[in-house]
This record gives structure tokens, C-alpha cells and sequence, in this order.
């Protein structure tokens, strides 16, 4: 029988590595020459193939829902004198939704892609409610820079997140979301200001950026840790000890 | 008229399980027969619809009641399935005409998995012993004849054996855990070891110990080894034990019927001799293993079911806070669980030709690493079941058996 030279367990002929340690084990002929029946299946993976035929389920159910939704509104402004604004917007948001679904219900593999069709989306959403009226009034001023900042920053936490993933999620993540939020608040505030007086007169979101990224590089500097001189005063001082 | 379909509540163990069920936690374990002939699918099929009449609380389906699940009896019969998938995976129990339990072949092993939901090893024990001799009986080899299923078998064991006004057992406080990653998700991984009983009952022997607190004591000295090795934050280890009460109590009910006891060890307190682990384990027992603490838990458990407030609360909305719930007072306070079925025996007209029986614990994402054992004829197999790719522990565990001087064989299902 063969063993593994580092464990000292027996195993099956013509296992290659030790199930244990993973050390190569000799090839050693079956003296008796029996026939090996393999003990277990070489195993297919249940969970994909279940979530797929759950979420095509869930899927098709609301993609008749949501083109029930649509005919129903169709009828209602072609039957009724309803306001054409109102019934528009209905048909626009009810065709976004069917998109969304589509994205959270996780058919696009990569979550880079995903979050870009998620932008996508809502760009094409909000040029089409900006539009119902047949003329483009906020879209490119406001909506636009919006989707493109947010975007930008969610790829921005991404990066960092995939970064650290494997050291200490629970500094970084709030770390990295404190980051996130502050950056978004200055964007948001730029662009509202300039648009609305063609200047950029930063006030509360500075008072956000300062509160939020103090707070971020707090927990971050605890986790790659203070210099010893810093961490000595801050024992002295306060008599604990945080490191 | 139409015949009033019979129904069961779920037992007080069982009750948890459909609602804390998910893909990764599939609360299904496996009992498996490996013969020395492959399996005739068909006469399986036959046998299991057979014996499936003398088990007339596993011929169920799940319910959805406003309150809790239940078992509705059903005219239909499972089907015996060519196993394809990683053992003890989830089973979509909760839908329509769908058992609490599978029957698998592949080659020359014959599988039976059961949700926890509705019963524990020594229900499935006695399902798959009664399955074998009905093969066995329809190939011709003449075995001995099934018994006819008594009431008692299907009652709650717990509600019978409940003491009033018993005050609860302490509170666990959260315990150690193993930091691997998780793998994939519909993965499973076994590594079985086969140990000679002989040796490995003289071995423990020597320490005065019994195999389980044998077994347990290893278990316990391989995660000191581990924890000491990566200078982990230190936390208590507590394994879980579950302890078959039929042994306690008068019962022979098919449903669950277990108490888990958690001896625990704060390695904070300094290193410990595998001679000092044992000595607490031996105590532990001694103390636990009596009527009186384990009715504080029963009367715990079935307290809780019996309180008004709970019972009250709508069945989605105990789907939603059970998982959270379980996690923080069940697997939170466990670093892993070992569960010994003992030592198995088959009538003797049939114990010739059935080569072994195994046993794999559920998956669980509190605890990604989980031992069964199970005994049968002059081997034990000590089955660890784990969601991670990571072998540390099955690697720790079993090169301290080798350095005994105790023979082991090493299976897996790993690639």
C-alpha cells in the first residue's frame, strides 16, 4: 500500500498527492491488481445549476409582469384621457426596472460589469424622464455628472476593497465607505454649485469630507499602526493601552 | 369521502432546521454502505418502496402552517437517485412533493441523506439497516423480518421527557473559530480516515478514557496545536458534542432525539497535556452525562418553543430571524462539533457482505469543519466534513494518530 513519507498514512493506489499535506506520493503498482472502483462520483457542482433554474424562474415570472405593466399602460392612455407625461414616465421607469432586474439577478458574471450596466441603466432612465416633455432640461447638468461620479468612486472603493480584502475587512470597509461618502458629498456639492451660480463655494460638504476622512485615516493608521513614539504618549497620557 | 391526510408537527430539534436551511447550510447528513457488488438501482427502488412503509413519519412532506412547518403524510413514493453531486447537499425540502430525505447509489455504495428536520443519526441508522436487509431480502439472501412501526416511534421525545420548573443551563459566550476561506458554493469536502478499533480502543484505554472522550481529547490537542502554532487570538474552544438521549431515556423514538453537550477548554489559561485534556473530558462527562443537567436543556429548548410569544410569531418571521438567531446562540459559541454514532452492527447473514458504513456531518458556515465516526465491524471512520480547501486540521489530527503508532488510511472525495 502506498503511504505519504511526511503524514505516514496509508492511501488508496494511485493517488498522486497526499490528501492531507499534498505531498507527492510514489507511484507504487497494486500488487494483487485489483480492480479500483472509484468511492465517489467525480462531483458536479449543484449550486449553479439550481440558483440558474431558480433565478430564469424568477425572471421570466417578472419579465411577464412587468410587459403586463406595460400593455396595461399602453391601453390605459390609448382608452382613458390620462396626463401622456404621467403614463410615460410610468412606461420608462417599469422598462428600467426589467434592466435592473436583470443585472441583480446576477446575469452579468463580472461585478465591474455589472455596476457599469447599472449605470448604463439609470443614464438612459433619467435621459428619458428628462425627455417625456420633448426637450432635455437637467440631464447633461445634473444627471449625467452624477451617474459618472458615482460611478468613478464606487470603482474607486472597489479597487481598495479588492486590495485589502484579505487583511482586515473590518477596518477597511468602513474605512473605504467614510472615503466613498466624503468624496461623493464634495462632488455632489461642485457640481450643484456650479451649476446653480457657475462658481464652486465649498460649505457642508467640507464639514462631511473633514468629519468622515479624519475618521477614515483614524481606523486606517490604527491598523498599520501608530509610530512607537505617538503610541508611547498616548499610553502615557491616557493610561491605556489601545495597540 | 376523502381520507384525512395524516400529519406531524416537527420535534423540538427538528423545528429550527427548515428555517435556518440554505444552500451552504444544508442541515442533511449522510450515512452511506459500501458492498461488494455494485448496486442494482432497480432493486433498491423496490426495497426502498417497501420499507418505506414501516417508516411512515419519513413518507412526508414538508408544509408551510402559519405558525411552524409540518410533516404531511404522502401517497407518493421516493425514487432512489445515481449520486452526482458533493454528499450532503441541499435538498429543496420545503417544495412540493419533495422528501426530507434521498437515497443514493453509485458503484457499490448505497447512500441515505437526511435533513436534520426530521430525525438524527439513529433514525437513519435504522432506516438504512432496514433498507439493506430489504436489498439483501430481494436478492435473495434471506434476512430477518422488519418489525411493525410503534406510535412511540414517531413521538417527540422531547415534550415527553420535559420537566417543568428546571432553571436553564448557563450561557455559552462566542468560542474560537476557524479562520479558512470558504470555498465555492455547492462544494463539499470529506477526508475519512479508517483506524483498526482494536488499537485505537487499547490506546485509549491507556489514557482511561472512553473512544469518544478519546476521540474528543484528540480533537481537542489538535486545535491547541493549531491555535499555539499561528499565535491566533486566543478564544475558548468549545466543541460540540451531541449526546443520543435514547441512552438516557426510555424512548425509541425515530425523530430527533439529542442533546448537544459542549465541553469547552480556554487555552488562554496556559498549554495543556494531552493527559490533562483528557482528564477534563473524563470530569466533563461525568458531570454532564446525568438526567439532571440534561433536562435543563431540554426544558431550555422546549420552553422556548412552548412560549407564547414564539409561537405567535408568523412563520416568514421566524424564516427571517432564525438564521441570525442560531448563529448567535448556537454555532457562534461552537468551534466545531464531533458526533459519534458508535459502533454499528448489521444482522449476521448480511454483515459478510456489506464491506463498510460511513458518516458525513452537515455543512455548516458556523462551523466549517465538522467530525462524524461511526464504528463498524473492526474499523472506525472518522469522516471530517469541511467548506474549506484547507487541510490543516484533518493534516494535525491525523499525523497525531500516526505518531501513537496507530495505522490509518486516508480517503477523500477531493480532486
Amino acid at each position: 500500500m502506498p503511504y505519504c513519507p511526511k503524514c505516514g498514512v496509508e492511501v488508496d493506489y494511485k493517488i498522486t498527492n497526499c490528501p492531507l499535506c499534498t505531498f507527492p506520493i510514489p507511484d507504487i503498482p497494486d500488487e494483487n491488481n485489483n480492480i479500483k472502483v472509484s468511492k465517489f462520483p467525480r462531483p458536479e457542482n449543484k449550486y449553479y445549476e439550481t440558483i440558474l433554474k431558480i433565478k430564469n424562474q424568477i425572471f421570466f415570472t417578472l419579465s411577464i409582469l412587468i410587459f403586463c405593466a406595460v400593455l396595461i399602460l399602453i391601453t390605459i392612455n390609448s382608452i382613458i384621457d390620462a396626463h401622456p407625461l404621467a403614463i410615460n414616465y410610468s412606461i420608462i421607469s417599469v422598462v428600467a426596472a426589467w434592466f435592473y432586474i436583470f443585472i441583480f439577478l446576477g446575469y452579468i458574471s463580472s461585478l465591474y460589469y455589472s455596476i457599469l450596466g447599472i449605470g448604463i441603466v439609470t443614464m438612459f432612465l433619467t435621459l428619458g424622464i428628462d425627455y417625456v416633455d420633448g426637450r432635455i432640461n437637467w440631464f447633461f447638468s445634473y444627471a449625467l455628472p452624477v451617474i459618472i461620479l458615482a460611478l468613478a468612486i464606487i470603482y474607486l472603493f472597489l479597487y481598495l476593497y479588492n486590495r485589502s480584502k484579505f487583511l482586515n475587512k473590518f477596518i477597511f470597509i468602513p474605512s473605504y465607505l467614510f472615503i466613498g461618502i466624503s468624496l461623493l458629498s464634495v462632488g455632489l456639492e461642485c457640481i450643484l454649485d456650479y451649476q446653480a451660480k457657475k462658481s464652486i463655494s465649498l460649505s457642508w460638504s467640507l464639514i462631511v469630507f473633514i468629519v468622515l476622512i479624519s475618521i477614515a485615516v483614524l481606523l486606517i493608521s490604527l491598523y498599520y499602526k501608530l509610530p512607537d513614539i505617538i503610541k508611547e504618549k498616548i499610553k502615557r497620557k491616557l493610561h491605556i493601552s489601545l495597540f | 369521502m376523502k381520507q384525512k391526510k395524516e400529519w406531524y408537527r416537527l420535534d423540538n430539534a427538528g423545528k429550527l432546521y427548515p428555517s435556518i436551511t440554505s444552500t451552504r447550510v444544508s442541515t442533511v447528513f449522510r450515512l452511506s454502505a459500501t458492498l461488494y457488488n455494485n448496486i442494482d438501482s432497480k432493486v433498491l427502488q423496490i426495497a426502498l418502496n417497501n420499507i418505506i412503509e414501516y417508516f411512515p413519519y419519513f413518507k412526508v412532506n414538508l408544509k408551510r402552517g402559519l405558525f411552524w412547518y409540518y410533516f404531511e403524510h404522502t401517497e407518493k413514493y421516493p425514487k432512489v437517485q445515481k449520486e452526482t453531486y458533493y454528499p450532503c447537499m441541499f435538498m429543496f425540502y420545503k417544495n412540493k412533493n419533495s422528501f426530507p430525505f434521498r437515497v443514493l447509489y453509485y458503484n457499490n455504495r448505497i447512500s441515505v441523506e437526511f435533513s436534520h428536520s426530521i430525525t438524527d443519526g439513529v433514525g437513519a441508522i435504522n432506516f438504512l439497516k432496514s433498507l439493506l436487509v430489504e436489498y439483501f431480502n430481494l436478492l435473495g439472501i434471506n434476512t430477518d423480518s422488519h418489525k411493525i412501526p410503534s406510535k412511540e416511534e414517531a413521538e417527540d421525545a422531547f415534550k415527553k421527557y420535559y420537566v417543568k420548573n428546571v432553571p436553564n443551563p448557563p450561557k455559552l459566550k462566542k468560542a474560537f473559530h476557524f479562520p479558512f476561506k470558504l470555498n465555492s458554493k455547492g462544494e463539499y469536502y470529506i477526508i475519512t480516515g479508517i483506524i483498526p478499533m482494536d488499537i485505537l480502543l487499547s490506546t485509549a484505554k491507556k489514557y482511561n478514557a472512553s473512544l469518544t472522550q478519546f476521540l474528543l481529547a484528540l480533537y481537542f490537542d489538535t486545535i491547541q496545536d493549531f491555535i499555539k502554532s499561528n499565535n491566533f487570538k486566543l478564544l475558548p474552544v468549545v466543541i460540540n458534542l451531541p449526546v443520543n438521549l435514547r441512552s438516557i431515556y426510555p424512548s425509541n423514538t425515530m425523530r430527533n432525539f439529542f442533546i448537544s453537550v459542549t465541553p469547552q477548554i480556554d487555552f488562554r489559561l496556559g498549554t495543556y497535556s494531552f493527559e490533562e485534556i483528557v482528564n477534563y473530558i473524563r470530569n466533563y462527562m461525568q458531570l454532564t452525562l446525568n438526567k439532571k443537567y440534561i433536562n435543563q436543556h431540554i426544558h431550555h429548548n422546549v420552553k422556548r418553543e412552548k412560549s407564547i410569544f414564539i409561537r405567535l410569531i408568523p412563520l416568514f418571521l421566524k424564516n427571517l430571524m432564525m438564521p441570525t438567531i442560531y448563529s448567535k446562540y448556537g454555532e457562534r459559541n461552537y468551534t466545531t462539533g464531533i458526533s459519534n454514532l458508535g459502533l454499528i452492527t448489521l444482522p449476521k447473514s448480511i454483515e459478510d457482505l456489506v464491506e463498510r458504513i460511513e458518516f458525513y456531518p452537515p455543512p455548516s458556515i458556523g462551523n466549517i469543519i465538522k467530525v462524524g465516526t461511526i464504528g463498524y465491524k473492526d474499523n472506525i471512520y472518522i469522516s471530517f466534513g469541511s467548506l474549506t480547501k484547507t487541510t490543516t486540521i484533518e493534516k494535525i489530527f491525523f499525523r497525531k494518530i500516526r505518531k501513537m503508532n496507530i495505522p490509518v488510511k486516508i480517503e477523500t472525495n477531493r480532486e
